[in-house]
Order: structure tokens, then C-alpha cells, then sequence
């Protein structure tokens, strides 16, 4: 078919109004998001002065790192504290909502009962409603109220159950340790674990019916299916699902860290050293996911992109 | 190959694998569900039976006293107003700008696209905690003319009309799928009989998409509406709910009890008006939106 000068192609359409639609996201991220990262790196290199009007800057070189690092009491805890639950809570919950996911992906009756309690937390057990089931359980605890059920941590009564049967069987004061947080920590985890269940369903739906039946006609059990086809098909997904609760943990307000530096900023009015901070934590989330990325690359199965 | 009892030929052995599996899920709704009834059953209660060592859950007075204090404390016309028109600027401009983005990077080929969708995956891997502080100063001192943007809804505003606000990366990323797998006709259908490609966007792909379009608006209105970052940082005079919540503080109530924990109730009594909207909003969209996670956004 010849084209006429005055007919445009599909293509040629599509790319000329594609511009137009990413305007606006181009827009946000060269105008708003690349300089706040860039303001973000540049602070962390000065001293900031706030004054009526405005603020200054002195440059301090790596003298904003060098206090982060060697002066600040705290830091260093509360970095290796925030890697250690990003390194237990991560792999927890990507297993975790991917067995739901699996499961969820069944027809039984009630699935959709189920499907909408497990969303439950996404939507509300976030924000303020965990900021003050946090606090609260502290005071909880403080107060050692085990009577008073203010709709708080739940954990008082089980942890000491729990504890006190592992130690009758004498295993390991480590093992005991991990053994009890995770029981403890499934409450937080299944709330964490919403929006990854999402996505993991989201991609289980995506596996065609015509795969299921070739491998019954074949012989697999259900097992083998799972390790042979759906993991692969779903590795994509579990990599982008990794990244994602990575920022998710880090986003909660029941992580310390950024209240520290937070602290740090706004009350001592450090704001060099507490985007000091910042910037060193990125670093290192940044480093661990591209490890996370290039220990797995080979394993992940692109299928047309 | 689905997971389900069919593959065990045994009547018993099926009986098994439903008993286990219905324990479990049992087991999981009740520790997600358990929080709630907590902080209601514990609201509902008169302060005698939480001194009271013999009350556990169910209460042996009731009385909407914490409610009482809890309304009175929230502000809670003032507050209601100031968090709805709040989450609904974010999430109206939020599903506008992540749904254009979303259709370009999915079904538009231009040069470039594989960059920008590189830029939304970082937008959604940088945490906005980490740049706090240079998001406060802009705001502050914003553009050449310094104008201070602090306790301004505009803020949050250009963050989310731009994209960029909070999880836009997210729901770019969620968008972006379900316009992925959209059968592959519907642009070439509309071309044939004439639409321009806005034309197109309009009429035929966001009516197929409604399903995941009200999943993003509840997402962002939601999550706004609990929100304690951006309140914290760019609204720290308004009063959102977080700023009032947090406000709580309950030294002696009028019925003469020590209530030490009198805050702890108040807050979740608080959290539990809060989220009234939301669960009814919920309720009522829940056919609609669990079927979009049943049917993952296949237009089918």
C-alpha cells in the first residue's frame, strides 16, 4: 500500500505524540527529582547554615563524611541495625508472598475473602496507624501492662512462651535468637507483604493454560512445574519484587535510620552530616542491590520484554 | 499445574490438604485482622473494665468514651477536610501523570523509551527519605524567586502532577504491565478508522483500563491518607491527620482513673475513625478491585 505525502504511519504518529505523553514524567524527573538528588549530593559536602531568608553553604569537603562516620556515636549502629533487618526481613518476605501468591492463585471457596483481608494491611496498617502501633508497644512494654489490651503488639505473652519452651530443648542462644525473631517478626512481615502479593499474582495469572496442560500431557508433578516453569517465568518478577520491598522497608515509618538522620538534621541542625548520612546509606543499598542484581542476572528469563 | 487437591486420589488425603490449608490461611487472616479488633474492642471499653484485670477482649461496659475524647482531640471536621482534599489532588494527579507515562513506555515506540523507563525504575528505588532534606529546601527557597511552598498543597502537588510523587515509580511500573499485555489490535483498530493516538488513548485504552485505574487511585488516595512523611516534612502546620494523631496526649481523663495508657487508646481509637472512609470506600470497591487482581488487568 502506498503511502500518500499527506497519511502518516502508525509508527510515525505514535512517535510524535509518545513525547507529549511522557511530558509531563520528563518534566517532573529533570526539573524536580535529578536535582533534588543532586542538591541531595552537593549537601552532603557542605555545611548548611539556615537563616531567615535562605540558607548558605560552606564547602567542608569529606568533612561531613568523616563526622558521620568517626564522630556520630549512633551512625554506625544504625546502619549495620538497618542492613541486618533488611537482610532477614527480605528474604522473608519474597518467600513468604510468593507462597501466598501461590496459594491465592487457587479457586477455593473464600479466595476472594482471603485475597481481601491480605490487603488489609497495605492499605491500612500503614502511615500513622503504625507509627502509633509502634509507640504504643513500646509503652506497652515499658509499663509491662499485659492485661490492658490497648490494640498494640501483640507479641508480650508469645515471646516469653516461645522462648522459654526453645530453651527446654537447649539449642543455641543464636539459633533461639533468629528462631524467635522471625516468629515474632511474622506479624511485620505479613503486613509487609501485600503489594508484593499483588504483583507475584499479577505475573502468576500471566503463565498460559497451554503450559499447565503440556506438562500434565508430559508427566510433571506439580513440584517440578513449579521449580521448571513458573519459577523461571516468574524471575523477572521476583527481581523487580526485591527492589521494591528494599525501598518498601526503608519507606516505613518504623525504620529507625531515617528517623535518626531526621534527628540529626532537624534537631542537633546538622544538615551536612545528616545528608552525609543519606547519601552513604544509598551508597550502600545501592551496592547490595546491584549484587543482588548480578549474582541472579543469569538465572532470569526474558521472554519478549 | 495448579496447587490444589485434585492430584491426591484419596478422599482422606484431600480432606488433609484442605483442613492444613484452610489452618493456615485461618492462621494468617487472624494475625493481620487481630490489630483491628484489638484497637476496636479496646476503644469500646468504659475505663473501669481496662483497669479491670477480669475484662479481656470483650468488654463488660460499653461506652464510647475514648471515641468521645478521640473526636474532640482530632479536630475532626477540620483534619477530615484538610486530608481529603489533600489525597485527592495527590491521587488525581498522580493516576494522570503515571497513566500517560505508563501508556507511553508500554505501547508507544520512540527512541528513547528504554532510557525513560530506566529513570521511573530509579524514581521508584530512591526512597524520598533519603533526599529529605534537599526536598525541604526546595520547597522552602523554591526556584530563583524563593518563594516558601512549605504548608502549601502545591508542593505535593508538582511532585505528583510530575510524576514524581510518593510510589509514582510504582504505580508507572503496575500501569505500564497492565498496558503491556492489552491485546495488541485495539491501536491498529482505532488507526484504521482514523483516532490520533490521543484520540485513541482516551476513548478506547482508559475505558479497558478502569479496572486498574481505580486499583492506583485507591492506592494513592490511601496512602496519602495515612500518610506521616510528607506530613511531616512539607505540612508540618496543617493538619493532616499524622500532625493531630501524634498530637495526642491524654494526662488525666475527667473520670478520675490513672490512665497511663489513655493515650495508647485514645491514638488507636483515633486511627480507627481515621480509617472509617477508607474501609467503607474499600467495602464498596471490593468486588470491583479484587477482581482486578483476579483478572491481573487481562482485558479478557
Amino acid at each position: 500500500m502506498k503511502k500518500t505525502p499527506k497519511s502518516k504511519s502508525l509508527d510515525s504518529l505514535q512517535k510524535q505524540t509518545a513525547y507529549l505523553f511522557v511530558a509531563p514524567f520528563l518534566a517532573g524527573f529533570l526539573l524536580l527529582f535529578l536535582p533534588m538528588i543532586a542538591k541531595t549530593v552537593f549537601f552532603a559536602f557542605n555545611n548548611i547554615k539556615l537563616s531567615g531568608d535562605g540558607y548558605t553553604t560552606t564547602f567542608v569537603g569529606i568533612d561531613n563524611f568523616y563526622q558521620a562516620t568517626m564522630v556520630n556515636p549512633d551512625f554506625k549502629g544504625q546502619l549495620i541495625l538497618a542492613l541486618r533487618t533488611l537482610a532477614t526481613e527480605l528474604p522473608t518476605v519474597l518467600v513468604l508472598s510468593l507462597f501466598v501468591a501461590v496459594i491465592l492463585n487457587m479457586n477455593f471457596k473464600g479466595v476472594t475473602a482471603v485475597k481481601a483481608i491480605f490487603f488489609v494491611p497495605v492499605l491500612l496498617a500503614t502511615g500513622i496507624v503504625l507509627k502509633v502501633e509502634q509507640s504504643s508497644g513500646i509503652l506497652t512494654q515499658l509499663q509491662e501492662i499485659t492485661s490492658v489490651t490497648t490494640g498494640t503488639d501483640i507479641d508480650m505473652a508469645q515471646f516469653t512462651a516461645i522462648t522459654s519452651l526453645l530453651e527446654r530443648i537447649n539449642l543455641s542462644p543464636q539459633i533461639m535468637d533468629v528462631i524467635v525473631s522471625a516468629a515474632n517478626g511474622i506479624y511485620n512481615v505479613l503486613n509487609s507483604c501485600g503489594v508484593q502479593i499483588f504483583i507475584f499474582l499479577a505475573g502468576l495469572q500471566t503463565i498460559p493454560t497451554a503450559l499447565h496442560e503440556a506438562a500434565s500431557v508430559e508427566g510433571c508433578t506439580a513440584w517440578e512445574f513449579f521449580w521448571k516453569v513458573t519459577l523461571p517465568i516468574l524471575s523477572p518478577i521476583i527481581l523487580v519484587n526485591a527492589f521494591y520491598t528494599v525501598v518498601d522497608i526503608f519507606t516505613k515509618p518504623t525504620n529507625t535510620f531515617f528517623n535518626f538522620t531526621d534527628r540529626v538534621a532537624f534537631y542537633d541542625n546538622n544538615f551536612g552530616v545528616a545528608t552525609a548520612m543519606n547519601v552513604i546509606y544509598l551508597v550502600v543499598v545501592a551496592l547490595i542491590l546491584f549484587l543482588v542484581w548480578f549474582a541472579f542476572r543469569k538465572k532470569i528469563y526474558y521472554e519478549n520484554l | 499445574m495448579q496447587l490444589n487437591s485434585d492430584r491426591l486420589k484419596s478422599k482422606t488425603g484431600k480432606t488433609v490438604f484442605n483442613i492444613l490449608l484452610f489452618l493456615l490461611l485461618f492462621g494468617f487472616c487472624f494475625l493481620i485482622l487481630q490489630p483491628f479488633v484489638l484497637k476496636i474492642m479496646s476503644a469500646i471499653k468504659d475505663p473501669i473494665d481496662i483497669n479491670d484485670k477480669t475484662v479481656g477482649l470483650i468488654p463488660k461496659h460499653f461506652s464510647l468514651y475514648y471515641f468521645e475524647l478521640a473526636l474532640n482531640k482530632m479536630n475532626i471536621l477540620s483534619s477530615t477536610l484538610i486530608s481529603f482534599l489533600l489525597s485527592l489532588i495527590v491521587s488525581v494527579s498522580q493516576l494522570f501523570a503515571c497513566t500517560l507515562t505508563a501508556y507511553a513506555l508500554a505501547r508507544l515506540k520512540f527512541k528513547g523509551r528504554n532510557l525513560i523507563f530506566l529513570c521511573t525504575i530509579l524514581v521508584l528505588l530512591v526512597p524520598p527519605q533519603a533526599y529529605s532534606t534537599a526536598m525541604y529546601m526546595n520547597f522552602r527557597f523554591f526556584t530563583f524567586l524563593e518563594i516558601n511552598l512549605i504548608n502549601n498543597p502545591l508542593s505535593i502537588f508538582l511532585l505528583s502532577a510530575l510524576g514524581v510523587g510518593f510510589k509514582s515509580g510504582l504505580y508507572i511500573y503496575l500501569l505500564r504491565n497492565y498496558f503491556i499485555n492489552l491485546p495488541k489490535e485495539l491501536e491498529n483498530a482505532a488507526f484504521v478508522d482514523g483516532a490520533s493516538p490521543i484520540r485513541t488513548f482516551f476513548s478506547i485504552i482508559l475505558p479497558n483500563a478502569n479496572v486498574m485505574l481505580a486499583t492506583v487511585f485507591l492506592f494513592s488516595f490511601c496512602w496519602q491518607w495515612t500518610d506521616t512523611f510528607y506530613s511531616d516534612l512539607l505540612f508540618p502546620q496543617m493538619e493532616t491527620f499524622n500532625k493531630v494523631i501524634s498530637g495526642i496526649q491524654i494526662f488525666s481523663t475527667d473520670k478520675g482513673f490513672y490512665d497511663s495508657y489513655a493515650t495508647t487508646i485514645v491514638q488507636n481509637a483515633a486511627c480507627v475513625i481515621m480509617l472509617i472512609p477508607i474501609m467503607i470506600i474499600f467495602l464498596a470497591c471490593q468486588k470491583f478491585f479484587i477482581k482486578s487482581i483476579a483478572t491481573s488487568g487481562l482485558a479478557n
